[in-house]
C-alpha cells in the first residue's frame, strides 16, 4: 500500500505542477522578492542592472514612513475607508430592505443598482469628473463653464464649487474637502451594488416566519429591522465590511478616473494630494523607486491585515451564524 | 375568550394571472368556539386549517366574513392588537437571542401605558418559563436546546403577553413520535391550568382525539363535523369524518339495505329498522366484529397480527372498499382462530402449519357478527350517515348536550366536497399504477383476447341464428371449447352486476335466451376481463379452495344449470385469477368432473371461466383445458338436452 503510494508519487506532482509553477512565478515569488527588495537600501532595478549592490536594511522603510507624501496618501486611504465603508454598507442594507419588501418593480430595480458593476471604474471616473467640472474662473471672474452639478448649485443661487479642477493660481487647502466629497460619492456608488446583491441574497434567505412573529407580537419597524433583521443579516454583513475595508484600502482607479494621472486635482502646484497608497506604490515604481515601493506595499499588507483581524475579532463578538 | 367566525371564506388567486382560477382555500366556515377549551382542527393537508387559524391571527385576511372576539369584532384588526399567541409549526425563535431575551421579545414591544418596568418584564418572563418547565435554559439559543425545548419555548413566548387566545400551528408535527406524546400531555396540561381558550391545528387524528375538548374536522375548506373527540368518532356525520378518524381506520364496504335488512355482498349482516331500501356504504369499526362461526359476515383470512393486548385479525372481502379488512379482537379469542377446531369460527380447510401458512390463510374463511352500534351505513350517493335503531335516538341527545355545552353542534349537509377523483375511483377499485412495460404487456395481452373472442362471438353469432328460432338444441350446437368460454364470460360478466343478476332469472328459466344473449354480453366482457385481470393482481380476491368450489355446486340443486351459474359463477371466476398452480387443480377438477357427469354445467364454467381469464399468460393451458372441456361438453350438453 504504502510501496504504491510512494510509486506513484511523481504522477500527483505531475497533475500538480502546472498550477504549481503558476503559483510560483506570480505569486510565491513575487511576494518573496518584494520582501527581498524592500529590504534592500535604495532598491532601483536599472541600478540593480548596471551592478550595483545594495546593503541589507530597513532605510526603505524609514523612508516612506518619513515621506509626506506617504503620510497624505495614509491619511487619504485611512480617510476614505473609515467614511466609505460605513456609509455604502448602511446604504446598501437599507436599499436591500427595501428591494425585498417591494415585489412590483424589483427586478427592474435591481438591475439599475447592479449597473456600476459591470461598468468600467475610469469610464465612471471621467463622467464624474465631467459632472462635477469647473474650468476657468477665479477668485473675481465666473468660470468659462461647469458641470451639471455646479449648475443645479446655481440654479438654486448657489456659488459654484472647484469639485474637481483645481485654481491655476496655487492650492487652497479649503478644496480638499470638495475634492474628497467627490471621491467618496464616486466610491460609495461604486461600492453599493456587490454589497446590495449579498444583502438581498441574505434577506431572501431570511425565514419569513420571524417577521410574522414579530408582527404578531407588535413589533414596530424599526425595531423588527434593528432587532431582527440586522441580527439575522449579521453574516452578510460582516463579509460586505471586511470585503469593503480591504477594497477601500487598494482604492485607486476611482482617483485616477476622476482627478487624472496627476492624482489630484489639475493645475495645482501640489499635484498628488488625492493619492492614495496603492498611488503611491505606482508612483514609486514610475520613478524607479522599487525598494521603497516594496516597503510600502508590505506597510499597506501589514495595515489591511490588521484591520482584518480587528473586523473578525468584532464580528466573533456580534455575528450571529 | 369566545372565538366566533362567522361565514368565514378564504380564496386565493391563481398565481396564473391569464387562468381565473382561483382556490377556495375555506368556505363559508362558521363555529363558535366557547371560552377556556382546548379546540383542534383536523383534517388533511390542504383542507385550510391552517389558512383559518392564520386568519384568526390576523396575518391573513379573510375574504368576506367576520370574526369576533368576545363582543369584539376583530376581522380588521392587525394581528398586534387582537391580542393573540401565535406558536408557528417550526417555532420561529429568533436564533440569535437568548431564551430569555426571546421570551422577553413580546414584553419589549409593549408601548404606551401597558409599558413594563425591567423588574416585571423579568418576573413575568420567569413565570412563563416556570409554567412549561424551562427555567434552566434561560442563558441558552434556542440552537441549543432539544426539539421539544424549543416548543415549550415557543410556548412561553407566546403565553408571555398573557394572550386572549392561544393559537397553534402543527405544533409536535418537528418532533418525534415519544416526545409528541409528552409535548401534547405538556400542552394538554398548560392550557388547563392557564384557561385560555386555545386553537390548535393538526392533520394527526390520534394527536387531536387525545388531547382537546372539540374538534372541528376540515375537508377542502369545509366543516364536515364538530363535536367531542368521542362524539365524532362514535357518530360520524358523512363517510369522511368516519374515515378520517380511528386507528386502525375503519372498514367500509359496499352493500345495500333491502326490506330492513343490510347486505353485504351477498350476505345479510344486520337489521337495520327504518331504513329505506338504498345502496349504501358500510363502515364497520376495527372492534365492532365478533369472532362467531355462525357469524353471518364472511371473510378470507390474510393473517393475524399480533399486538399484545389485542389481536388484528386480517382479511379480504370483496365488498370491501379497503384492501383488507381488519378487525380487533382480544387476545383472548386468539385461540378461537388459531388452534381450535372444535368452536373455531374459522373454516379451517387446509393445514396451518410452516411454509404452507400463508397459502394456508388465503384459503380459511373467517367468521364474524357485528356490534351494531359500531356499523355505521351511509348513503352510497350523498355519503351522509343514515341513522338505523338507536343510533338516531343517540344521535340526538348528543346534540342536545353539545348544546347543553354552549357549543353548538355543526355539520355540513350538502353536497360533500370532492375532489376530482376522490370517491369515483375507489369505487371502481383502482388498480395500482403500473410501470410502463406491465401496462404495455397487459395492453396486448388484452388486444389478443379481444380478437379473439371477438371471432369467437362472430361465428357464435352464425350459429346462433341458425339455431335461434327453434328452441335451442344445444346438442346441436357444436360445443366447442369456445362455445363455453363464451356463456362462462357471459356469467362472469352478468354475475358481479345486480342489474344483471335481476335479469338472470329470467334467462335462467330456459337455457335458450341466455345462450343468445351472449354475443352482446361477450362485447361487455371483453374489456371486464381485462379489468378483472389487473384487479386481481393489485387485491387478493376472496378466494376459496378448489375443492370446496367443487363441492358447492354438486350441492347446488342440479335441475336449473343456468341459475346455478349465477350463484356460483363468482367462484370459479376467481380461482381462475389464481396463480398457475391453481388453474393446474381447476382443470384436474374438471376433468374430475367431467367424469362424474352430475354437475355438468358447473365444471364447465368452472374450467372455462379459468380458460378465459387466462387467454394469454396461460397459452398451453386453454389447449389442455379445451381437450378436457370437449370431452365434457358433449356430456354436457346430452345432460342438458334431457333436462329440458
Amino acid at each position: 500500500m504504502a510501496k504504491t503510494s510512494t510509486k506513484n508519487q511523481w504522477k500527483a506532482w505531475l497533475y500538480l505542477l502546472p498550477t504549481l509553477v503558476l503559483l510560483g512565478v506570480f505569486t510565491v515569488w513575487p511576494i518573496i522578492n518584494t520582501v527581498r527588495m524592500s529590504l534592500l537600501e535604495g532598491y532601483n532595478g536599472l541600478a540593480m542592472i548596471r551592478g550595483e549592490t545594495f546593503e541589507f536594511g530597513f532605510a526603505n522603510f524609514v523612508d516612506v514612513a518619513t515621506y509626506a507624501g506617504f503620510i497624505n496618501c495614509l491619511g487619504n486611504t485611512l480617510l476614505l475607508c473609515v467614511i466609505t465603508v460605513p456609509i455604502s454598507t448602511m446604504l446598501a442594507l437599507l436599499i436591500a430592505v427595501a428591494l425585498n419588501s417591494i415585489k412590483f418593480i424589483r427586478k427592474g430595480m435591481q438591475t439599475i443598482f447592479f449597473l456600476p458593476y459591470v461598468t468600467n471604474s475610469i469610464a465612471i471616473g471621467m463622467v464624474f469628473m465631467a459632472m462635477f467640472s469647473m474650468v476657468g474662473g477665479s477668485a473675481t471672474n465666473a468660470p468659462d463653464s461647469v458641470g451639471i452639478i455646479n449648475n443645479i448649485i446655481k440654479a438654486f443661487g448657489g456659488k459654484p464649487i472647484n469639485w474637481v479642477n483645481g485654481k491655476i493660481s496655487g492650492y487652497d487647502p479649503s478644496e480638499r474637502w470638495a475634492n474628497m466629497a467627490v471621491l467618496i460619492i464616486y466610491i460609495v456608488w461604486n461600492a453599493l451594488p456587490f454589497k446590495i446583491l449579498v444583502l438581498l441574497g441574505g434577506l431572501q434567505g431570511v425565514n419569513k416566519q420571524y417577521y410574522d412573529a414579530a408582527k404578531i407580537d407588535g413589533t414596530s419597524r424599526f425595531r423588527t429591522f434593528w432587532r431582527i433583521t440586522v441580527p439575522l443579516l449579521s453574516p452578510m454583513i460582516a463579509y460586505v465590511v471586511i470585503t469593503g475595508f480591504i477594497g477601500g484600502f487598494k482604492e485607486y482607479s476611482s482617483v485616477v478616473g476622476i482627478f487624472g494621472n496627476n492624482m489630484g486635482p489639475a493645475h495645482t502646484n501640489f499635484r498628488t494630494n488625492m493619492n492614495t497608497m496603492v498611488g503611491y506604490i505606482y508612483d514609486s515604481l514610475k520613478d524607479n523607486n522599487q525598494g521603497q515601493a516594496s516597503a510600502a506595499a508590505l506597510i499597506l499588507f501589514a495595515i489591511i491585515f490588521v484591520v482584518t483581524m480587528i473586523n473578525l475579532y468584532v464580528s466573533k463578538k456580534k455575528v450571529h451564524y | 375568550m369566545k372565538v366566533v367566525l362567522q361565514n368565514i371564506t378564504k380564496i386565493f388567486a391563481s398565481r396564473n394571472k391569464k387562468v381565473k382560477d382561483e382556490v377556495i382555500a375555506v368556505n363559508d366556515f362558521n363555529l363558535e368556539i366557547p371560552d377556556g377549551k382546548l379546540v383542534c382542527l383536523l383534517g388533511p393537508s390542504g383542507c385550510g386549517k391552517s389558512t383559518t387559524l392564520y386568519m384568526i391571527s390576523g396575518l391573513q385576511e379573510p375574504s368576506s366574513g367576520k370574526i369576533f372576539f368576545g363582543d369584539d369584532d376583530v376581522t380588521k384588526l392587525s394581528p398586534e392588537n387582537r391580542g393573540i399567541g401565535l406558536v408557528f409549526q417550526n417555532y420561529a425563535l429568533y436564533p440569535h437571542m437568548t431564551v430569555q431575551q426571546n421570551i422577553l421579545f413580546p414584553l419589549q414591544n409593549l408601548k404606551g401605558e401597558n409599558k413594563l418596568s425591567k423588574e416585571e418584564m423579568l418576573t413575568r418572563a420567569s413565570e412563563a418559563a416556570k409554567l412549561v418547565q424551562i427555567e434552566e435554559f434561560m442563558d441558552r439559543k434556542p440552537s441549543e436546546l432539544s426539539g421539544g425545548q424549543q416548543q415549550r419555548v415557543a410556548i412561553a413566548r407566546a403565553l408571555v403577553k398573557m394572550p386572549r387566545v392561544l393559537l397553534l400551528d402543527e405544533p409536535l408535527s418537528n418532533l418525534d413520535a415519544r416526545l409528541r406524546l409528552q409535548t401534547r400531555e405538556e400542552i394538554r396540561r398548560i392550557q388547563r391550568r392557564t384557561q385560555i381558550t386555545t386553537i390548535f391545528v393538526t392533520h394527526d387524528q390520534e394527536e387531536a382525539m387525545s388531547i382537546s375538548d372539540y374538534i372541528v374536522i376540515m375537508k377542502l375548506g369545509v366543516i364536515m363535523q364538530t363535536g367531542k373527540p368521542q362524539w365524532v368518532y362514535d357518530d360520524p356525520a358523512n363517510l369522511f369524518v368516519a374515515k378520517f378518524l380511528g386507528a386502525p381506520p375503519i372498514n367500509v364496504f359496499t352493500g345495500k339495505v333491502e326490506n330492513g335488512k343490510l347486505y353485504i355482498g351477498e350476505e345479510c349482516v344486520l337489521d337495520v329498522d327504518g331504513v329505506e331500501d338504498q345502496e349504501v356504504y358500510v363502515g364497520i369499526r376495527p372492534e365492532g366484529f365478533i369472532l362467531d362461526k355462525n357469524g353471518k359476515l364472511s371473510t378470507t383470512l390474510t393473517g393475524i397480527d399480533v399486538m399484545g393486548r389485542d389481536i388484528s385479525v386480517v382479511s379480504t372481502c370483496e365488498s370491501s372498499l379497503n384492501p383488507v379488512v381488519r378487525s380487533i379482537i382480544s387476545a383472548d379469542e386468539m385461540g378461537n382462530i388459531a388452534g381450535g377446531s372444535s368452536g373455531s369460527s374459522v373454516d379451517h380447510t387446509a393445514s396451518a402449519d410452516g411454509a404452507e401458512q400463508e397459502k394456508a390463510n388465503e384459503d380459511v374463511t373467517v367468521k364474524f357478527n357485528l356490534k351494531p352500534h359500531k356499523v355505521l351505513i351511509f348513503n352510497k350517493e350523498t355519503e351522509q350517515r343514515v341513522y338505523f335503531g338507536d343510533q338516531l335516538a343517540a344521535h340526538e341527545q348528543m346534540i342536545a348536550e353539545m348544546e347543553a355545552e354552549g357549543q353548538g353542534y355543526v355539520t355540513h349537509n350538502g353536497p360533500l366536497p370532492r375532489e376530482a377523483d376522490d370517491v369515483d375511483k375507489k369505487a371502481t377499485a383502482p388498480a395500482p399504477k403500473k410501470n410502463i412495460f406491465v401496462r404495455a404487456i397487459d395492453g396486448i395481452k388484452g388486444l389478443f383476447s379481444k380478437k379473439k373472442e371477438t371471432a369467437v362471438s362472430a361465428d357464435s353469432k352464425a350459429e346462433m341464428t341458425e339455431n335461434a328460432p327453434p328452441a335451442v338444441d344445444e346438442a346441436h350446437v357444436e360445443p366447442t371449447a369456445e362455445n363455453i368460454e363464451q356463456t362462462a364470460a357471459v356469467v362472469e360478466a352478468m354475475a358481479p352486476s345486480p342489474e344483471s343478476a335481476a335479469n338472470e332469472p329470467a334467462a335462467a328459466t330456459d337455457a335458450a335466451p341466455e345462450v343468445q344473449s351472449a354475443p352482446e354480453a361477450e362485447q361487455q366482457s371483453a374489456p371486464e376481463d381485462e379489468q378483472a385481470a389487473t384487479v386481481s393482481e393489485s387485491e387478493p380476491v376472496a378466494v376459496e379452495e378448489p375443492v370446496a368450489a367443487e363441492e358447492k355446486p354438486a350441492k347446488a340443486p342440479a335441475k336449473k344449470p343456468a341459475a346455478k351459474k349465477t350463484t356460483t359463477t363468482k367462484k370459479p371466476a376467481t380461482t381462475a385469477k389464481k396463480t398457475t398452480t391453481t388453474a393446474k387443480k381447476s382443470t384436474t377438477a374438471k376433468k374430475t368432473t367431467a367424469t362424474a357427469a352430475k354437475k355438468p354445467a358447473a365444471t364447465a364454467k368452472k374450467s372455462t371461466g379459468t380458460t378465459a381469464k387466462k387467454t394469454t399468460t396461460t397459452a398451453k393451458k386453454p389447449a389442455t383445458a379445451k381437450k378436457s372441456t370437449a370431452t365434457t361438453k358433449k356430456s354436457t350438453a346430452a345432460k342438458t338436452d334431457k333436462k329440458d
